[in-house]
């Protein structure tokens, strides 16, 4: 016993509090020893050696501590397994054999010295100055979804994803708020994998390569891509194999049922026909015929419950299969990836195959280095087609709208109409509604991706400390897109009398190369890193796309088979060139400087506005190594920052005037002229968009490592930001308006993040919430000072998009009510909603708008509870946002009081004579009153609070000693329940929806998520 | 040796510094750069024909400019569950309803076109004659666009350039009156007047045979009209007598005809005079509007629109039906006009038949068949029908009142008669000639009215003939039409789209906002 008291006393307190769990498995151990042999090597970490790192036999209470230069000699027997620790990094353990020698490398796994990768180079958390949010990759990868940015949601304070609901789309991402008017790409993050820039989302990118991911908040830490970092920047590193590591190969797999379980309460027949009949007969108008009980054409035998005709089970799976390994020179990850995505909408499409491959590797042979990062990718997609594609006609609202409001008096199947399918008849049903599922199934919808993402670099240590490194990256997509639009006949808004087949080529391409000189040094109590670099970016884009109409039956998808062609063809070239510089210094492990700046050109402004320096500064002080703190306090830093980033994310060539030389007229007898005309206005003068941030905040470990806390205040303008400002139409302008550097927008809030663990004899767990807030002002915008978009208004002064409209002031009951009120509209009645006379002029007008609420969340949180019982993990998570109110689309398009489309229930409650007691005025046909009009009254402005729950899941891992056996060295199996459930009062499906910039409290309509059921399996051979 | 390395780092840095900004210099390889156009003849022809591609779009003839004067007239009554559409019927639109600004945006775009072949023509070296003919179109056009502009908007600003900079954006209309506009439309008028040809045959440039451009005819026709509804009856003689004499245009004997999609038949009218191309069929991208491009359509939405049978859009009033059966033809028949107005189930009169099958509407209803294809067949989404913005019958009746009221009524008489003559209706010259004026101007309504219902005329002639001031007219209208009934003074024009209103301070209302 005396050397184990000997050996617990070398330790130090940290390692001691670690190694309880060891120490408590030795005290309890007894062996017995044969077939003993003598093991020395080093234990180092990647940095270098560590000095008395332990060695412990497993199972027993002999272990020895390392030298300063972390040599060991351990006496042990063949088959014994040795376990290797060191305060701070993850434990490895090793079987004896036969071989004397075992050179071991312990991988850092403590949150005090946890690198993250920081822009050109890695840095440690504890010496970062700027604003980084890690996230959780294990806990991330326990949901099945084929997006990476999807699954980023609620990890990381500051950062919010939304998302239509629509499979396949692309979500929003968002850091720290809106900071600019434009949509797309101008408001998206930068995303940087394996180090180099990507454009075009990383929708393609295969989640199970992913091993960290980044997420640069502010300019401190984001300034060194300064050109595109103005929306923040998230920073993607795919797995490597590991120096000196065993062959190993690793099995995962997932199979998930998918369903809709939300509905929408909406009208059966009888409800529908007998609202619609009252509407019409209250205002005086015939009965359509399939309502009217008294006509041949009522419908009494169909009753259609269109949501659940056109959702059906989906389901997702993924394979997985990589190996990694690596000698004292080499190593490299190897992956092999399945993934199939059947949606949940009855037809044709939303489905999603891909399939990828990827190999990394790296070679250091001494001052020379040298890797790749090579993937592909192949994906075949039935993405859900728009309806702006297959030209419906009527502006046709999201095709959830249509589902849900399309009359239960229309069949889906009808054999006499052409495609065989359920539509309106213009005197039986006058509805226009389209048949969902209908539409869904004749089309047919195609997308096929083929992307190689391919880089190399090489570096060589010029002398010790300087390092000089080139990297060359090449990104490729091909893109083939195809639409079959058959003939067909929907009812009769919905004639489809010809056949259509587009075919779309999208071809880009993107090179990119880097040249960086690190220099690296450090003296005395000095630690300095300076970075200088130099990169150019071009990138290259084509569509080329062929409409052919008039193909004849039986449909052959070929252009040829056409007899009518339209062709668009779009070429986007652009390019950026930046120098680049950083220095990051810190003096005796307390005080630390990071100071970047960069300069940028890019091809998409005028010569002399082109180029534009970034630069920023962050100071940190680490407060435990300048002056004793209290004991619970394990490290405390105090950090700040300022800096500059840009934007330059805009169409290109926005500041050269085009002629549009397609502008056609025929005169008679088929004397097809084509004119040529200026078609819209351009500022010359656009310049780049900036972004100032400011943020200060404070990194704790708390107990010893039992609790991390940051806590960071931010706050962002954005400058000379690009966008469409509206100007009149009388300029005769198309569209009219003019892209210009307009407006200035704050984001300022709080970000709090959490991590509490804590460990009690088999049983662990992390709790680890986040919560942040966003106050958004737009501070200037240009022309008049006010954009309005539908019934959401921008002004200075105000937060983006706010609702703006009426404000609701009960419903009158009386004509004597109507009659003292101010005037509202001929037709106003009794059942109708009086709205406020604001301006006290007695007429309601436009003028008797005001500010409704705000559209944007203020509040958003995450929460994600891990914990461990021996072999069983169990986790659950979810997320939310508040503050903010939806004008529902889908809920406004089920209760007006015209038409002849579908209600929700609410509807029954609505004001009669015998009614009063209600807030759902009256039906009637064409809404004199104009009760649906932009105001406050129930139900059109929701609560947009909600919480959901996202992913629960149990695991189990096979002990030990079952995988010694079975020659496994893991084997996982585990059951996720994703998206169980949505706390909310929203009456729409997804309160988490994707919104437009200027009007981000509406809900236009968006596809209900799917429940997943998944089991899964991870095994490592 | 590690200097030397240095240095050859170094070097190639400023080498890769210099080529990469070179690369950023990026010409748009889609189109070419606006300040490369306007200089030959083939690109004043083209600037010329862009003027012309704004006729086809949503906020013109392709709808809504028939849609907004049909509808408000006593002739049709709407039941569209299109608020729009119905609002706009019974004069309650608000000026938030964006439809409401598609019509002024529509002509705002003919105008911006007609103003950049204004500024640039005149710069471009080329045949002098050519040159004229171009430049007159594009003044007929943009004093057209404002003459319909400020009859259904009122005081709308006047832009004469091209919009360029900040200082040109925000125009005001604070001072401007219709009296103004009228001004600049008569303006731009005798410009064109004296630069159109008469006809396009026998011309020599390449717009030679091109029929269907803007002729001395038109122009003339469209002032003489200007002159009318400013009362200057005199001058508007004036102008309609030398179309008359001209001998280019005459009364066809096909009054079905006229709204004919078939180019066979209908380009046998030889009373055309300003009218808008469309086709049913040809192109894929569908003309609503926007920036077009060569894949446009140019087909017109009216019919759909008007058919009734399908949307319940509009439906012809009482009184409209009731108009045509006051006189029966010299034969004791229906008028034939009639049947190319209005759709019904009328077997006594031979009308059994509805879009090119057995009558399979409502036999209770009457519907629209002017401009849709009721008497055609086809696919009743997209009509190609050209639409007669201005047809020799009206300009007979225009000059016959402008004769009138200039105390010639024995001489409209005949003008009058002659319009009656192509529709076998009896010869009542001689009766008409002894008419007082208030008599023979109701005759001339009526006239009208038959003769051109649901051609955008009615609702203009009761503007400015003052029934919406008249108490007893306006009594008269709403038991025509129930519509009127919801009628305040001031919304005889639609108001201005809330949306301009926001986008421009120095704008104000109109009477309807």
């Amino acid at each position: 016993m005396n050397e184990i008291e000997n050996f617990i006393a070398a330790k130090s307190v940290k390692v001691w509090r670690k190694s309880t769990f060891v120490f408590a498995l030795m005290l309890c151990a007894l062996s017995s020893y044969a077939q003993q042999v003598t093991i020395s090597g080093v234990i180092s970490s990647e940095d270098g050696p560590l000095p008395s790192a332990s060695v412990l036999i497993e199972g027993t209470n002999t272990g020895v501590a390392a030298d300063f230069d972390g040599n060991y000699t351990i006496q042990a027997a063949v088959g014994d397994v040795l376990v290797y620790s060191y305060a701070g990094y993850d434990s490895q353990r090793t079987q004896v054999g036969s071989e004397d020698q075992i050179d071991i490398i312990l991988m850092a796994s403590n949150e005090l010295d946890e690198v993250v990768v920081t822009g050109y180079g890695t840095q440690r958390k504890s010496d970062l100055t700027g604003s980084v949010g890690v996230v959780d990759t294990d806990e991330m990868q326990k949901q099945a979804t084929n997006d990476v940015a999807q699954m980023m949601q609620g990890r990381v304070a500051g950062v919010s994803i939304t998302t239509d609901g629509q499979p396949g789309a692309s979500p929003n991402v968002r850091i720290r708020g809106v900071s600019t008017f434009g949509q797309g790409a101008s408001a998206e993050p930068l995303y940087v994998v394996d180090g180099f820039t990507i454009t075009g989302g990383i929708r393609d990118l295969n989640p199970n390569d992913i091993e960290s991911i980044q997420v640069l908040k502010d300019a401190t830490a984001g300034a060194i891509y300064g050109n595109r970092a103005a929306n923040g920047v998230v920073i993607i590193t795919t797995k490597r194999g590991k120096k000196n590591k065993e062959f190993s190969l690793e099995l995962n797999t997932y199979y998930g049922f998918q369903s809709i379980n939300q509905r929408i309460p909406v009208l059966d027949r009888v409800g529908y026909q007998t609202i619609n009949a009252k509407l019409l007969t209250d205002a005086g108008q015939p009965i359509v015929g399939g309502n009217d009980p008294s006509s041949p054409l009522y419908i009494n035998n169909i009753d259609t419950d269109w949501q659940d005709e056109g959702y059906k089970d989906g389901h997702i799976q993924n394979y997985n299969l990589n190996a990694t390994g690596g000698n004292e020179f080499t190593s490299y990850y190897v992956s092999l990836d399945y993934l199939n995505n059947e949606g949940t909408l009855v037809g044709s499409g939303p489905n999603y195959d891909r399939y990828s491959f990827r190999v990394n590797s790296d070679t250091k042979m001494g001052k020379f280095n040298f890797g790749e990062n090579f993937y592909l990718m192949r994906s075949d997609e039935n993405p859900l087609f728009f309806t702006t594609s297959i030209q419906l006609p009527g502006g046709r609202p999201s095709l959830v709208n249509d589902l849900v409001q399309a009359a239960p008096t229309i069949p889906v199947y009808d054999q006499t109409r052409t495609g065989g399918f359920g539509g309106a008849d213009s005197t039986v049903h006058q509805s226009i509604t389209l048949n969902v599922p209908g539409i869904n199934t004749l089309i047919n919808n195609e997308t096929q991706v083929t992307r190689i993402l391919a880089n190399f670099y090489a570096g060589y240590e010029i002398i010790d400390g300087l390092n000089f490194k080139t990297s060359l990256q090449y990104d490729s997509s091909s893109i083939e897109d195809k639409l079959f639009v058959p003939e067909y006949d929907l009812g009769y808004f919905f004639p489809g009398p010809v056949a259509s087949l587009n075919i779309a080529n999208r071809n880009s391409s993107s090179f990119l190369i880097e040249n960086t000189l690190n220099f690296e040094k450090t003296i005395a109590k000095h630690d300095i890193n300076v970075l200088l670099g130099q990169t150019y970016q071009e990138n290259n884009f084509r569509r080329v796309g062929v409409v052919g109409a008039g193909l004849s039956k039986p449909y052959i998808f070929n252009l040829q088979n056409a007899t009518s062609f339209s062709v668009t063809d779009n070429i986007v070239p652009s390019s950026i060139s930046s120098f680049l510089a950083r220095l990051n210094y810190s003096f005796d492990d307390t005080f630390l400087l990071t100071a970047n700046i960069r300069r940028d050109g890019s091809s998409k402004f005028r010569k002399d506005l082109r180029f534009e320096y970034f630069p920023s500064v962050g100071l940190g002080i680490k407060l435990h190594n300048l002056t004793q703190l209290p004991e619970f306090i394990t490290e405390l830093k105090l950090r700040g920052g300022v800096g500059e980033v840009g934007n330059q994310e805009i169409g290109d060539f926005r500041y050269q005037g085009t002629v549009n030389r397609g502008v056609p007229y025929s005169f008679a007898f088929g004397g097809r002229a084509i004119g040529a005309a200026v078609s819209s206005v351009i500022d010359k003068d656009i310049k780049w968009e900036t972004r100032v941030t400011r943020s200060v905040g404070i990194d704790a470990i708390l107990f010893n490592g039992s609790l991390d806390l940051t806590a960071e205040y931010y706050s962002n303008t954005s400058n000379d930001i690009l966008t469409t400002v509206p100007i009149p139409f009388s300029n005769g302008s198309l569209p009219a308006d003019l892209f210009t550097n307009a407006g200035s927008i704050k984001n300022s809030g709080i970000e709090l993040s959490f991590a509490y663990r804590e460990q009690i004899g088999d049983f662990s767990f992390e709790i680890a919430p986040n919560f942040y807030t966003v106050n958004n002002e737009v501070l200037e915008i240009g022309g008049t000072g006010i954009l309005n978009s539908g019934g959401a208004r921008t002004e200075v002064g105000r937060s983006l998009g706010e609702h703006y409209g009426w404000v609701y002031d009960g419903l009158f009951q009386s004509a004597a009510e109507v009659d003292s009120h101010a005037f509202q509209s001929p037709g106003t009645s009794p059942g109708d909603i009086r709205f406020k006379d604001l301006n006290a002029d007695g007429v309601i007008n436009d003028d008797d708008r005001t500010y409704l609420g705000s559209g944007l969340p203020t509040y958003f949180y995450g929460l994600n509870i891990s914990a461990n019982y021996k072999d069983f993990d169990f986790t659950i998570f979810g997320q939310g946002s508040g503050g903010n109110l939806i004008n529902s689309n889908i809920y406004r398009g089920l209760m007006p009081t015209s038409g002849y489309t579908n209600w929700h229930e609410d509807i029954l409650n609505h004001w009669t004579p015998s009614n009063t007691n209600t807030d759902i005025p009256r039906v009637i046909f064409l809404d004199p009153n104009n009760n649906g009009r932009n105001s406050d009254r129930p139900g059109w402005l929701q609560k947009g609070d909600y919480f959901r729950l996202n992913t629960v899941s149990l695991g189990y891992s096979l002990p030990d000693a079952v995988l010694d056996s079975i020659k496994l060295s893991k084997a996982r199996f585990y059951v996720t329940l994703q998206n169980l459930a949505v706390f909310k009062s929203y009456e729409g499906y997804n309160p988490d929806f994707t919104a437009g910039i200027l009007n981000p409290g509406f809900d236009y309509g968006t596809f209900p998520r799917p429940t997943t059921t998944l089991i899964g399996a991870q095994l490592k051979f | 040796m590690k200097k030397n390395k240095f240095h050859l780092i170094l070097a190639s840095f400023i080498a890769l510094f210099t080529s990469c900004e070179d690369q950023l210099e990026i010409i748009n390889p889609n189109s070419l750069a606006a300040e490369a156009y306007y200089v030959n003849e083939d690109q004043a022809i083209a600037s010329v024909d862009a003027i012309y591609n704004a006729l086809i779009i949503d906020g013109l003839y392709n709808r809504m400019t028939p849609a907004i004067n049909d509808s408000r007239s006593d002739e049709i009554r709407s039941r569209s569950p299109w608020p729009f559409l119905s609002q706009t019927a019974n004069f309650t639109v608000p000026a938030t309803d964006a439809a409401v600004g598609w019509c002024y945006e529509g002509y705002y775009v003919l105008i911006n076109r007609a103003n950049q072949a204004i500024e640039n023509i005149p710069n471009i070296e080329m045949d002098n004659a050519l040159k004229d003919r171009l430049l007159g179109q594009a003044y007929f056009l943009r004093g057209f666009a404002y003459f319909n502009l400020t009859n259904i908007f009122d005081n709308v600003p006047l832009i004469l350039s091209v919009s360029k900079s900040q200082e040109d954006f925000y125009p005001s209309n604070a001072d401007i009156t219709q009296e103004m506009i009228y001004a600049q439309v008569e303006q731009d008028l005798t410009t064109a007047i004296a630069t159109l040809p008469v006809s396009y045959d026998n011309l020599t440039g390449p717009d030679n045979g091109q029929t269907g451009r803007i002729t001395k005819g038109a122009a003339n026709s469209l002032m003489g009209k200007l002159k009318l509804y400013q009362e200057d009856y005199a001058a508007a003689a004036a102008y309609f007598k030398p179309v008359i004499d001209s001998n280019e245009y005459s009364l066809w004997d096909n009054y079905k005809g006229l709204f004919s999609q078939d180019p066979s038949i209908e380009s046998q009218n030889t009373g055309r005079i300003f009218w808008v191309e469309f086709t049913q069929s040809e192109n894929s991208d569908l003309n609503w509007g926007g920036d077009p491009n060569v894949n446009w359509r140019q087909f017109c939405a009216v019919a759909p629109t008007y058919s009734g049978a399908d949307f319940y859009d509009y439906f012809p009033t009482p009184w409209l039906v009731s108009e045509f059966e006051k006189e029966a033809t010299i034969d004791g028949e229906l008028d034939p006009r009639y049947a190319a107005t209005i759709l019904s189930y009328r077997p006594d009169d031979g009308l059994t038949q509805a879009y090119g099958r057995d009558y399979f509407l409502d036999p209770n209803l009457n519907y629209i068949a002017k401009y849709t294809l009721a008497n055609e067949g086809g696919n009743p989404f997209t009509s190609g029908i050209n639409y007669h913005v201005i047809r020799y019958a009206d300009v007979l009746l225009m000059y016959a009142e402008a004769l009138a009221n200039n105390g010639q009524i024995a001489t409209a008489a005949s003008y009058v008669q002659q319009v009656r003559d192509r529709a076998n209706m009896p010869d009542r010259e001689a009766e008409f000639a002894t008419l007082s004026l208030s008599d023979f101007m109701k005759q001339i309504e009526h006239e009208r009215v038959v003769e051109l219902a649901i051609e955008g005329s009615r609702w203009q002639d009761i503007k400015r003939w003052g029934y919406l001031t008249n108490p007893a007219k306006l009594t008269e209208l709403k038991s025509h039409d129930p519509e009127f009934n919801t009628f305040v003074q001031g919304r005889e024009y639609q108001p201005i789209v809330q949306g301009e209103l926001d986008r421009n301070e120095n704008l104000v209302g109109n009477s309807a906002n």
